[in-house]
């Protein structure tokens, strides 16, 4: 018998009766298959690191693991492909492609944990999105199990294909609702030759969008600019609002990007040194989902969203974020993907957790009228039933509904965990 | 399905009521235009054509089809290759050429939104003066549409580094087989939901037609350099593209020619090609201007490791644009070598182009058939082109197995049977090389979702048994 593990795959609360590990893709699919026959609530999952993401599931019987599908299947490291199994994580592909001096240029938190089929399942993000942008950029082919187990599989494993709908791109992000991922194909970028980071302190917030905005107009190619808050600076290490430049290339593209931002922005930019850069890029990829100060009380940290707008609507938006966030006595670390549009909020001090719903909902309507989205990533168990981790009606909502029911029509994959109860 | 049955005065009436007389054509000799795209093999005219000015024109039309059980096949520039747009069973076809306002550019956050009939070169020249491109630039761009590209998800020779077109669609405006207008994506990056406006780019308008799109825009790079690889043969120009791709570099684009169509784009434009090297290669690098140099020292290296004659670097910009307008226009200068000519869209993994080639080689040998090369070698993305006299029926049928065997060539060795021009009714033949029935059963299931009477675009991409479409053949020859 194996050990009991289904406490560590809850979701908001809810235990599966059944945890599987199968070994193999046709075992995995012999379990679909058995769960569809007896109607019982499949959510596959990998190392369960992402499940505090997403609606809890209104059923919920077998927690389907991938861990044991970790294989490198085929890395054609001449034509820059690799085919892996979906239970590998990002960590333990990358240190294979690394062998060839390359890299599958995607940076969610914790790689070291996440599987590349929860990488697929989620859509998670890091800096690098600047410059490689998302999965649905990389992911050039994909093997699924379907709700009644049976195998499909979109793309292959060329960069360039049209052949048949883009099944990557519906499975990218459908959180486990449409089918389990078994088997992925991206393509890959060679690893830079050279590295730099460089932090460019500003007085206020304001003052490092500010910079962050006219960096991204200055002619250089960084990897990625973000921008930190206060205590978003605080969260990686670094001292006061400030930017993190990152860039990489052949040492003649290092050399004279660090010229132009030295150039455009005065005295003020620090190179880091090659062990502090490594800290601080670790630092602003797993940018914190539990950062919590000494004294806040537990099941009230780590309330945090990720919200997507226009990138010239940041600035203002984060400002605003920031007050309103002082005026609830709730401290929020703010990391954004400048060029993106893109920022991470973490409530890392919250005074008085009444005040976390109503600082939610304040959230939500002000992105929105901004144009943009927010999605609730991480939410304690305190406010797990009164916020939606998304918005309640993004543009498609009844195409996406049947698209689960003509894929799932019982729906025994995840069901309830998506947007709208998908 | 009313495929036999021809309009009724009452349906064209109402199409002329929605969308103005100038805007509805019935005549069969101005149909003849709308017979076919760039693939020329198969020729079927549309009963009418209706060209709406505005979405609300193009939802009211789709509404009143679907009220009537009519189906109807879109239709951007036509400048297609795999037969997208056209009609099969289809008596009705909308074309969005008219709808070409660009309706917003956006430069702080690099967005545009168009609507479908822009044309592709049109919308980097709205944004030139700010630094700024549409990176997708495939070679009709002069033509094609928005709306054309969105729904073949189409390529280029500069998508080697910058990426086709899903990658550069933000969101769309779809009118729904059933008249209903959606909005799906938008001018944020991350939107909650399932990536739909991912799975409408490239589903060949079999899922409703595109009517606006959101753009993504990149900044020009600040410097390019393009050289000129000039090689003995084949072999060594494909054994410099793996060697290149090997060592790491991305071009922003790396494309080969070989002698035949070298000597044809000499011809009409008078580069200055050699026309007696057996292969040229175009390599683009372009980014900081500081580190090409160095960049484009290691690709001539690669290219007279393997034998170059000799590696040119192209002086000035003037130099580059020749450069690129006469490997853009090579198909064009195809038409001084032969009556007709059919191009295949195959691809294989990149260290396959050496071997891709040598079969290419072998099966025109084998066919009798002429067959020049002009391609992008560093996505592995194969455009042999078949030269031919369509009166001729013994060599259509011959170009018609030479085709498909390309293509089988092309997934025995790792790879895919179109890298840009889509499936359209050419390649539908080739779906089952590369997909199972259970692939095919999922996707038909979503197109079902997006139209469950399947009156959109009908007779695309899928085998469909018991439809007209000869499915057991790779091609219906209409053209013969």
């Amino acid at each position: 018998m194996c050990p009991d593990t289904t406490g560590a795959y809850a979701i908001a609360g809810r235990t599966p009766r059944q945890v599987e590990y199968p070994a193999t893709i046709d075992e995995l699919g012999r379990s679909v298959a058995a769960a569809h026959a007896a109607n019982l609530a499949v959510v596959p999952v990998g190392n369960g690191t992402q499940l505090h993401i997403g609606r809890a599931p209104t059923r919920y019987d077998l927690a389907l693991s991938t861990q044991r599908l970790n294989r490198v299947l085929a890395h054609a490291a001449a034509d820059m492909t690799v085919t892996v199994e979906a239970g590998i994580t990002l960590a333990d592909l990358n240190a294979t492609l690394a062998a060839a001096r390359q890299r599958l240029p995607l940076d969610p938190p914790h790689p070291e944990r996440t599987t590349i089929g929860a990488l697929i399942a989620t859509d998670a993000s890091g800096p690098l999105r600047l410059l490689h942008g998302k999965v649905r950029d990389l992911l050039i082919g994909i093997t699924v199990v379907l709700a009644d187990g049976t195998l499909a599989h979109g793309g292959g494993r060329v960069v360039k294909n049209v052949a048949g709908y883009d099944l990557m791109k519906l499975f990218t992000g459908s959180f486990g609702t449409l089918g389990i991922v078994v088997e992925a194909t991206f393509k890959l970028r060679p690893l830079p030759e050279q590295e730099m980071v460089c932090v460019l302190p500003a007085e206020t917030t304001d003052g490092a969008f500010g910079l962050a905005v006219e960096l991204l107009r200055t002619p250089v190619a960084p990897q990625y600019v973000e921008a930190l808050s206060r205590a978003g600076a605080t969260c990686v290490g670094l001292d006061g609002p400030a930017i993190v430049i990152g860039c990489g290339g052949i040492a003649e593209e290092i050399a004279v990007q660090r010229h132009r931002l030295a150039e455009s922005s005065g005295r003020r930019l620090r190179v880091c040194s090659a062990s502090e850069a490594e800290r601080v890029y670790a630092a602003l990829r797993d940018f914190p989902t539990d950062a919590r100060r000494p004294g806040t009380r537990d099941a009230d940290s780590g309330c945090g969203c990720i919200l997507s707008v226009r990138p010239s609507q940041l600035a203002s938006l984060v400002r605003s974020i920031e007050e309103a966030a002082t005026r609830r006595r709730v401290e929020a670390a703010i990391l954004s993907h400048v060029g993106n549009g893109v920022a991470v909020i973490r409530c890392v001090d919250v005074a008085d957790s009444a005040a976390l719903p109503s600082f939610a909902d304040w959230l939500r309507r002000t992105v929105r009228a901004a144009g943009g989205w927010t999605f609730f990533d991480h939410l304690p168990g305190s406010l797990v039933r009164d916020i939606d981790p998304w918005d309640a009606d993004p543009p498609g909502l009844a195409l996406m509904r049947g698209i689960k029911q003509t894929l799932d029509p019982s729906g025994c994959l995840s069901p309830g965990r998506f947007v709208g109860g998908i | 399905m009313p495929a036999s049955t021809k309009l009724s005065d009452g349906v064209l009436s109402a199409l002329r009521t929605i969308a103005g007389d100038d805007a509805v054509i019935a005549r069969p000799t101005e149909l003849r235009v709308y017979e076919c795209d760039g693939y020329t093999l198969e020729k079927s005219a549309p009963e009418v054509v209706v060209l709406p000015r505005s979405t609300e024109q193009v939802a009211a039309v789709v509404a009143l089809l679907h009220r009537e059980g009519i189906a109807f096949v879109p239709r951007g520039a036509g400048t297609g290759l795999s037969g997208g747009c056209l009609p099969v069973n289809a008596p009705v076809m909308i074309g969005t050429s008219r709808m070409t306002r660009i309706v917003e550019i956006d430069l702080a956050n690099r967005r545009a939104v168009v609507e479908a009939g822009v044309v592709n070169l049109s919308v980097t020249n709205a944004v030139k003066q700010h630094g700024l491109l549409y990176a997708p630039d495939p070679s009709s761009q002069m033509a094609c549409t928005i709306g054309g590209n969105v729904a073949e998800n189409s390529g280029g020779p500069h998508t080697l580094k910058y990426g086709v077109t899903t990658n550069h669609v933000l969101g769309v405006e779809l009118v729904l087989p059933n008249g209903d207008v959606v909005e799906l994506g938008g001018a944020a990056e991350d939107i909650p939901g399932y990536d739909l406006t991912g799975l409408v780019v490239g589903a060949e308008g079999t899922f409703g037609i595109v009517t606006k799109a959101t753009l993504r825009l990149v900044r020009q790079p600040e410097a390019w350099k393009t050289l000129l690889g000039i090689f003995e043969s084949v072999d060594d120009a494909t054994a410099s593209v793996s060697g290149i791709i090997a060592a790491g570099i991305i071009p922003a684009a790396l494309e080969m020619m070989d002698q035949l169509i070298v000597g044809a784009v000499e011809a009409a434009f008078h580069f200055g090609f050699p026309t007696d090297a057996g292969a040229v290669l175009i390599i683009e690098l372009d980014g900081l201007a500081a580190g090409l140099d160095q960049q484009a020292q290691r690709v001539a290296e690669i290219c007279r490791a393997n034998r170059a004659r000799d590696v040119q670097v192209a002086k000035d910009q003037t130099e580059r644009t020749a450069l690129w307008k006469s490997r853009k226009r090579a198909f064009g200068a195809v038409g001084r070598l032969a009556p007709n000519y059919c191009t295949q869209d195959g691809v294989v993994p990149r260290t396959k182009v050496p071997d891709i080639l040598r079969r290419i080689t072998a099966i025109g040998r084998r066919y009798q058939l002429s067959i020049g090369n002009v391609f992008h070698a560093g996505d592995g993305n194969i455009h042999p082109i078949i030269l031919f006299d369509e009166r001729d029926a013994d060599q259509v049928r011959r170009v018609l197995d030479a085709g498909r065997e390309i293509l089988e060539a092309c997934v025995a060795l790792g790879g895919s049977v179109t890298g840009e021009h889509g499936i359209g009714v050419e390649k539908i033949g080739q779906m089952p090389l590369i997909f199972t029935p259970e692939d095919l059963l999922v996707m038909s299931q979503l197109r079902r979702v997006f139209d469950p009477e399947v009156r959109c675009n009908p007779g695309k991409i899928f085998p469909t048994p018991g439809s007209c479409v000869e499915t057991t053949r790779p091609h219906r020859q209409a053209a013969m």
